[in-house]
């Protein structure tokens, strides 16, 4: 053979595999470039994944954590619904972030209070299974539900936390709602990957929580035919979710979607412990292989081949090796630089050197082209993932200081509500404590407070007496007509000033008994004055009515027992000194005179010792009927006449022509008796007394004045009280009882009328008693004065 | 001579009374209680006034008595003045429904003084 032909056959051959060898080693190279570019994205889509799972952990964690904090309040744990419902508005109104249908479930497992007053009175069961789980929970660890569709909102995720009493004991849940429609709009949604990429949220039975098609929410991701007709192996599919779900690992796939290949990345997020839900990153291959071309990879990659191939069978041998040796030193920069970049350095070039006709170099520079776009890709989305932490960290921030703020409010009403329940056990206390009767009625006469002694007293317990008309309860008579006699009530709901029950007055119980009772009833006012309801007070008086009117019989027996020796005393000395026994001389008269003096003295004592005891036990009565003042006026000075002429003193009166007024003529005649009387005893001989009875305005003044001795300034105070006598007087008179003016005094307290004094020592003194022009008015009771 | 029927228990008061009366010219029958007081009145139904206190010896009191004597046809015109200690407001009331002419206190009043209303009273000429 000719030596010529062996090399070129050798030439040839060596071309041949040589080619072979260029041929395989670029295949490698795409295959390597490929594999680690699908790898990387692969990367970025698990990490977005994770980021996604964050928000949504952040989401559901933050809602437990906020729901845990409002659980503890004390109006929460309160069964009364409306201190509840208030809470519950306060405490929305305060939250930054607003939780959807905020609900309080009770034992029956029914919304007894919520934001959203379409769940009030729901079934909570009916919504799902996850408030049986955590009422059936012996620990009632929080719950989170699946995917519900509560009445009056769009679908929701449900998180309930448990609520326990102050005796630890579990009365129920609080729960509120993340919307999946907020959730998808605001997080999820939005978030892009490539041109073909997007999110979905599963729940761990693979209903989609969030897909960018929202008609696609609330179907189930395993089970849905029309989402089964896109996915050919949804069954591979479906299998990844399972496997992130269950294992907690994220998993990729690439699966045929219509025709087009994706790669999908499942992230697990940690709903609860034994809950797992699946954030679902997908991005389309195709773009993956886009990219590939877009960057000129595939072009250059070919042009190799062919130059390699022709080059092989043009030139010598030295050059095939030497274009061996340069093709296979190249190569090799770029898989160390493959190698480099595949590990995450993306600033690594292979900067070939050369005219710009070589291949190698013209691979070398699409090579670095390439890398450069892979870096300022890596730079594009770790710039993303940046942006999605920042608005992450902004998430999380913000939910730190809402969760601060309802601290604060909680803090401030935990203040408010430690403050409240010192007053309410204060008052509590005050009223248990009460030996009295006590009840409170709203303003519609409704039982809203009852003590024991009030159920004690009334037989009715409190359960058959709270929330009752009061009148259904407790009935009120006279005990002289059986009349109702609870007007007390009303006069203190509509006068708002404090009534009291009329004399008489029986409380009717529950056997049917009649308890004498006695107190009054006080309106409740708030703090613009309106009244909303009234406290009534009242006790068992039975025994102070034995009492009183035992005292009343005994000072009524005794004071017709003192009576009957003074009345003896009194006619015996009369006859004597008429001298129906014989002519008496002057001294004798003079001694018995003396004697029926002190005696008419005594009489006047006794009438004024029974007059007091009267008035001390509130029993007498004023019984006004049409008199002319001054007639009762003159007809005591008439009988006043012989001291006033005695003593040598001057009268003046000046009375004005008054009509007929209502006075009780007893109680109008002792109040002129004392007062002249008074006026012409301690006034010396000589001295001038003046009585006036005048209009003025819509009263009668009475005034009397005199010369006399006066009231020392030091003891003008003390002049009304009863045994009172003045110490300058004293020395003077030893006629007097220290009564006159405490009886005058309380006759014009106890009908309408008022009086008071001016008076100098040695000079004299003037009393100023006042009665409506109207006159008096009437008092029950049962004894006059006399 | 005006007959004067007058129901005093207490005997002390009673002497007074009748010793006053007999003086200025009456005459009287003395009585203790209702019952002894009734059965004098029908021994002498000519009696022209009656002095009567309110509590008596025996059950039944000067309202008792009274009841007996305006419910009866012979006595119902003889003019009544009580003279009591017992002075509440509401005995008086029932007595002067009653039908009594007038009420004093004893130890406010003098004997003469009443003694002189039972004068006018029986001349038809009262105060």
């Amino acid at each position: 053979m000719n030596k010529k032909i062996k090399i070129i056959i050798l030439i040839f051959v060596l071309v041949v595999i040589s080619r072979f060898i260029t041929i395989s080693i670029i295949n490698n190279i795409r295959s390597d470039i490929s594999t680690n570019l699908i790898s990387d994205y692969q990367k970025h889509e698990e990490a977005l994944g994770e980021q996604v799972a964050h928000i949504v952990e952040a989401q559901v964690e933050n809602l437990r954590e906020k729901l845990l904090i409002i659980a503890d309040n004390d109006f929460i744990k309160n069964s009364d619904p409306t201190l509840c419902k208030d809470a519950l508005q306060g405490i929305y109104e305060v939250l930054d972030t607003k939780i959807g249908n905020l609900g309080r479930v009770g034992l029956d497992k029914k919304f007894y209070c919520s934001i959203n007053s379409a769940l009030v009175g729901v079934d909570a069961t009916t919504l799902g299974t996850y408030i049986d789980d955590i009422f059936n929970d012996p620990e009632h660890k929080p719950v989170t539900s699946r995917i519900i569709s509560p009445p009056g909102a769009g679908f929701a995720i449900a998180v309930h936390v448990p609520v326990f009493n102050d005796a630890q004991e579990f009365v129920g849940t609080i729960g509120g709602a993340i919307y999946l429609a907020e959730l998808n709009e605001t997080y999820l949604r939005n978030v892009s990957i490539g041109d073909t990429g997007y999110v979905i949220l599963l729940d761990d039975d693979g209903t989609l929580l969030s897909h960018p098609q929202k008609e696609l929410i609330g179907r189930n991701f395993f089970n849905d035919s029309d989402i089964r007709k896109t996915i050919s192996t949804i069954d591979e599919v479906t299998s990844k979710v399972q496997e992130a779900s269950d294992k907690g690992i994220p998993t990729t796939l690439q699966y045929d979607f219509m025709g087009s290949m994706k790669q999908a990345t499942f992230v697990p997020i940690h709903i609860s412990e034994e809950r797992r839900w699946v954030v679902g990153v997908t991005l389309s291959l195709d773009e993956i292989q886009d990219d590939l071309v877009a960057i000129g990879i595939e072009d250059n990659l070919n042009k190799v081949t062919v130059v390699t191939g022709f080059f092989a069978a043009l030139v010598p041998f030295l050059i095939l090796i030497y274009l061996i040796l340069s093709v296979f030193n190249v190569l090799g920069r770029v898989n160390r630089s493959l190698n480099k970049i595949s590990t995450g350095d993306f600033s690594e070039r292979i900067k070939l050197k050369g005219p710009k006709r070589d291949e190698l170099v013209t691979l070398s520079n699409s090579f670095d082209k390439m890398a450069a776009e892979l870096q300022s890709f890596n730079e594009d989305m770790q710039a993303k993932v940046q942006h999605k932490t920042e608005e992450l960290s902004e998430k999380v921030a913000e939910l730190e200081k809402t969760k601060l703020a309802t601290l604060n409010i909680l803090e401030d009403l935990e203040f408010e509500k430690d403050n409240l329940k010192e007053e309410k056990d204060k008052i509590d206390t005050i009223i248990k404590s009460i030996g009295d009767a006590v009840f409170v009625v709203d303003k519609d006469l409704k039982i809203i407070l009852y003590n024991n002694i009030a159920a004690q007293l009334s037989g009715f317990s409190a359960e058959e007496a709270v929330g009752k008309y009061y009148k259904d309860v407790l009935k009120f008579i006279s005990e002289e007509n059986d009349k109702e006699t609870d007007s007390f009530v009303m006069d203190a709901l509509n006068k708002g000033t404090i009534a009291a029950m009329a004399n008489h007055t029986v409380i009717v119980t529950k056997k049917g008994d009649r308890i004498p009772v006695s107190d009054s009833a006080a309106p409740i006012k708030n703090k613009d004055g309106q009244v909303i309801g009234c406290v009534v007070v009242f006790r068992d008086v039975s025994k102070e009515r034995e009492v009183d009117r035992a005292k009343t019989e005994f000072v009524s027996l005794a004071s017709h027992q003192l009576r009957t020796p003074l009345s003896a005393i009194s006619w015996y000395a009369e006859m004597l000194m008429d001298g129906d026994a014989g002519e008496l001389n002057k001294q004798q008269l003079e001694f018995l005179s003396e004697i029926y003096q002190g005696n008419k003295r005594m009489v006047a004592l006794v009438n004024a010792l029974l007059n007091v005891s009267r008035i001390d036990l509130g029993t007498f009565a004023v019984e006004p009927i049409p008199t002319k003042i001054v007639e009762i006026a003159e007809s005591v000075i008439k009988e006043l006449q012989p001291q006033i002429e005695t003593k040598k003193q001057k009268l003046k009166t000046d009375f004005d022509d008054l009509p007929e007024m209502n006075l009780d003529v007893n109680l109008t005649r002792i109040i002129f008796q004392n007062l002249i009387s008074n006026a012409v005893k301690y006034t010396p001989d000589e001295g001038t007394v003046t009585v006036k009875v005048k209009k003025k305005d819509e009263q009668v003044v009475i005034t009397v004045s005199d010369t006399g001795y006066g009231i020392p300034k030091e003891q003008q105070e003390r002049i009304f009280q009863k045994l009172f006598r003045a110490d300058n007087v004293r020395e003077k008179e030893a006629d007097g009882t220290g009564l006159g003016l405490y009886i005058v005094k309380a006759i014009l307290d106890n009908s309408g009328g008022d009086i008071n004094f001016v008076s100098e020592e040695n000079k004299g003194t003037t009393f100023t008693a006042t009665l409506p022009i109207t006159g008096m008015a009437k008092k029950d009771g049962t004894k006059g004065l006399s | 001579m005006a007959k004067v029927l007058v129901v005093e228990d207490s005997l002390g008061l009673q002497k007074a009374i009748i010793s006053k009366l007999t003086q200025e010219g009456f005459e009287v029958i003395p009585s203790v209680a209702s019952q002894e007081a009734m059965q004098k009145l029908e021994e002498n139904p000519d009696t022209d006034f009656i002095w009567l206190d309110h509590y008596l010896l025996g059950e039944e009191t000067g309202l008792d008595f009274i009841t007996h004597v305006k419910g009866n046809e012979k006595f119902k015109h003889i003019p009544v003045f009580l003279v009591s200690n017992t002075a509440t407001a509401e005995k008086i009331k029932t007595y002067m429904h009653l039908g009594i002419d007038k009420y004093y206190m004893k130890s406010n009043i003098s004997l003469k003084e009443i003694i002189e209303d039972v004068k006018n009273l029986l001349e038809g000429n009262p105060k």
